[in-house]
């Protein structure tokens, strides 16, 4: 799996400070959902794009993604144009287009799209193990972090394991249809991974308690804010900030 | 099954945030550390399994398996559910962070209720009653998850509507898939190892099976709610007959829209349609309250009261009929009082009607109430969480 392939680089980015890569990335998120003018979704949209260039992401790679993303926008522009009541723009038969829906369907879209790439920008572009440690530092409770910390790490393991039994299968010939052979044989694959994952848990604790594990969550890593992650900081909340500004001076929504 | 970002209304996002963060404190006080590194590979084994592809019909769909994640690990399945999505959040943009918390609601929710419901059950049976228990929960879990992502579409405008139920449709055949697997997934592991299921089910202070009990009518008062919306109903009495209009809040008339007309005791007295100006008039029979109700589909409805006091006797109301009618010839002449008269009994209606649209504009909306409700659960989730810290001091 190359789930982690945006957190490689040499950016600013990739080098920050993951805690404040956090806190940005909430802060970019909660003031772009609530932008309700089309002059701030598209800042906002603007500046996800910037931070991306800033993080140099494979572009391929971001629109890639977006498409996946955007497949649940597209259903929405299917829909809501004539599901919205309002002032009729187009009217298609017995369909009345208006003029509500598609400024609704935009304003989702732009919004959606902004939150996405500020997020990849900031938070893909950090280790997962890297973000667990940065929540712990952020206060987050030791046993959650501890569950986040597991859970990665033998995510990987149950994944290949369970790649494996596929296979043994696929080898078997058999082929996936809608019939209850095949719904057995995917409950029993499934079982299966659930009681070799309970086993493993089982053996991982024991191994765990033999090195001495009492239940802490030791942080070995510390990270340092450093001057660039000033600039990073400052940079994004100015244009945050701009951004609310432009929201003010346009209070018809 | 995930919302994705800028779709969903502020109320809606900080009720999910909150509830999500009360769900967490829940299911990690429950969690002992020495479960920790099951409960995890278990999250790890759930969101691969969650990636396969399974045939239903012609097309095929993602297992989401809350059901028997609920079953596996009650109250623990939130923070495994929260980190589930997490994951697919930063991994691959599914779903979204400001989102973060009400997906979890979404699907974590039903997946405690479903667990709470057959956990009792599977540690006593292992027969027929455990597989049914195990459908139910397994589709069940499904259905609530759609509901509640359909709710909370629903919740965030009226444009929503026609989308939320959508979504809600599409998921029937999952929850039937889903139903199925669950039985056999269930079934293999009452076989193989049956202490998974038979294990030590802790029964603490928040009760397993109380919960659901008080968050399933919840559930549907917000579900029906969100569904019974936005069509004005203006409904008066003239003195001889009960007149009705019904428009959408854009203005559009309620044409051809099922009315229903109740008396004080709620028996139907009349069933019939508006008219191509979505008007309608009924002659009441004896004094007293009516409810009016008018259902104009896709889940509009409306619903008003009208009081029939002064109910004209036969003999009046063709006098009456006939002032008027001579006011507009112009060769009768009426008096200043019976002018007033009539002009008393046209305008009195909307005098009400303004009294209760003002009365309706103070009213507290439904979305306030369930942000509250949220706030409430953040707070107690807050303090629960410090209560918990203090203690391990």
């Amino acid at each position: 799996m190359t789930c982690e392939r945006f957190a490689l680089g040499d950016s600013i980015l990739h080098f920050a400070d993951p805690r404040v890569k956090i806190l940005l990335a909430g802060g970019y998120a909660v003031v772009t959902v609530g932008l309700g003018s089309l002059e701030g979704q598209v800042l906002a949209l603007l500046g996800g794009l910037l931070l991306v260039m800033a993080a140099r992401l494979s572009l391929k790679e971001v629109f890639r993604r977006l498409f996946v993303v955007n497949l649940f926008v597209l259903m929405l522009w299917l829909i809501l144009p004539w599901t919205t009541p309002g002032a009729g723009v187009i009217r298609l038969g017995p369909v009345v287009i208006t003029s509500e829906g598609l400024n609704l369907a935009l304003s989702i879209s732009l919004k959606c799209n902004a939150i996405i790439l500020a997020n990849l920008a900031l938070l893909s572009t950090s280790t997962i193990f890297s973000l667990a440690h940065a929540l712990a530092h952020l206060r987050i409770p030791s046993k959650m972090v501890q569950l986040f910390f597991f859970s990665w790490r033998y995510f990987h393991v149950i994944d290949s394991e369970f790649h494996r039994m596929k296979q043994a299968i696929k080898v078997r010939g058999f082929e996936p249809r809608s019939n209850l052979h095949t719904y057995r044989t995917y409950a029993y694959l499934i079982g299966t991974l659930f009681i070799k994952s309970l086993e493993r848990g089982e053996s991982v604790y024991k191994a765990m308690l033999c090195r001495g594990f009492d239940g802490t969550f030791w942080l070995l890593s510390h990270f340092r804010f450093h001057g660039r992650d000033l600039g990073l900081v400052g940079f994004t909340t100015a244009y945050l900030f701009s951004i609310i500004g432009i929201e003010w001076l346009n209070p018809c929504r | 099954m995930h919302i994705s970002e800028g779709v969903l209304a502020a109320p809606v996002l900080l009720a999910g945030g909150a509830g999500t963060v009360l769900g967490l404190a829940i299911g990690l006080r429950r969690m002992n550390v020495r479960e920790i590194p099951k409960v995890a590979l278990l999250t790890a084994a759930f969101f691969v399994a969650s990636l396969v592809h399974v045939p239903v019909g012609p097309s095929s769909a993602h297992l989401v398996l809350n059901g028997i994640l609920g079953i596996l690990l009650g109250w623990t399945a939130f923070p495994a559910i929260f980190i589930g999505l997490f994951f697919q959040a930063v991994l691959f943009q599914f779903g979204g962070l400001t989102t973060l918390g009400v997906n979890t609601m979404n699907m974590a929710v039903p997946a405690v209720i479903m667990g709470a419901l057959a956990r009792p059950v599977l540690q006593i049976n292992s027969g027929l009653f455990a597989m049914v228990m195990a459908a139910i929960s397994g589709a069940g879990a499904i259905v609530l998850s759609a509901a509640m992502v359909a709710g909370s579409l629903a919740l965030s405008g009226d444009s929503f509507i026609a989308v939320s139920k959508l979504i809600f449709v599409a998921h029937i055949p999952i929850a039937i898939a889903e139903g199925i697997l669950s039985v056999l997934i269930i079934s293999f592991l009452l076989r193989t190892k049956p202490e998974v299921i038979k294990g030590n089910i802790p029964s603490g202070f928040l009760g397993s099976g109380l919960i659901p009990i008080i968050i399933i009518p919840i559930l549907f008062a917000i579900c029906s709610q969100a569904y019974a919306h936005r069509v004005n109903l203006f409904a008066w009495y003239d003195g001889k007959m009960i007149l009705a209009e019904g428009y959408f809040s854009t203005g559009t008339k309620a044409v051809n829209s099922t009315i229903l007309v109740l008396d004080s005791e709620g028996k139907e007295v009349f069933h019939g349609m508006t008219d191509k100006n979505g008007e309608f008039s009924f002659k009441p029979p004896e004094k007293g309250e009516y409810r009016i109700v008018l259902e104009a589909g896709m889940g509009h409805r409306a619903e008003t009261l009208v009081s029939v006091q002064d109910m004209e006797s036969e003999g009046a109301a063709p006098e009456a009929g006939q002032a008027t009618e001579d006011a507009y010839k112009g060769t009768a002449t009426i008096t200043n009082a019976e002018f007033e008269q009539i002009l008393d009994r046209k305008l009195n209606p909307i005098k009400e009607q303004l009294l209760r649209l003002a009365e309706q504009g103070d009213r507290i909306s439904f979305r306030d109430v369930v942000a509250g409700l949220g706030y409430i659960a953040g707070l107690m989730g807050l303090a629960i969480y410090l209560a918990q810290r203090k203690r391990k001091k």
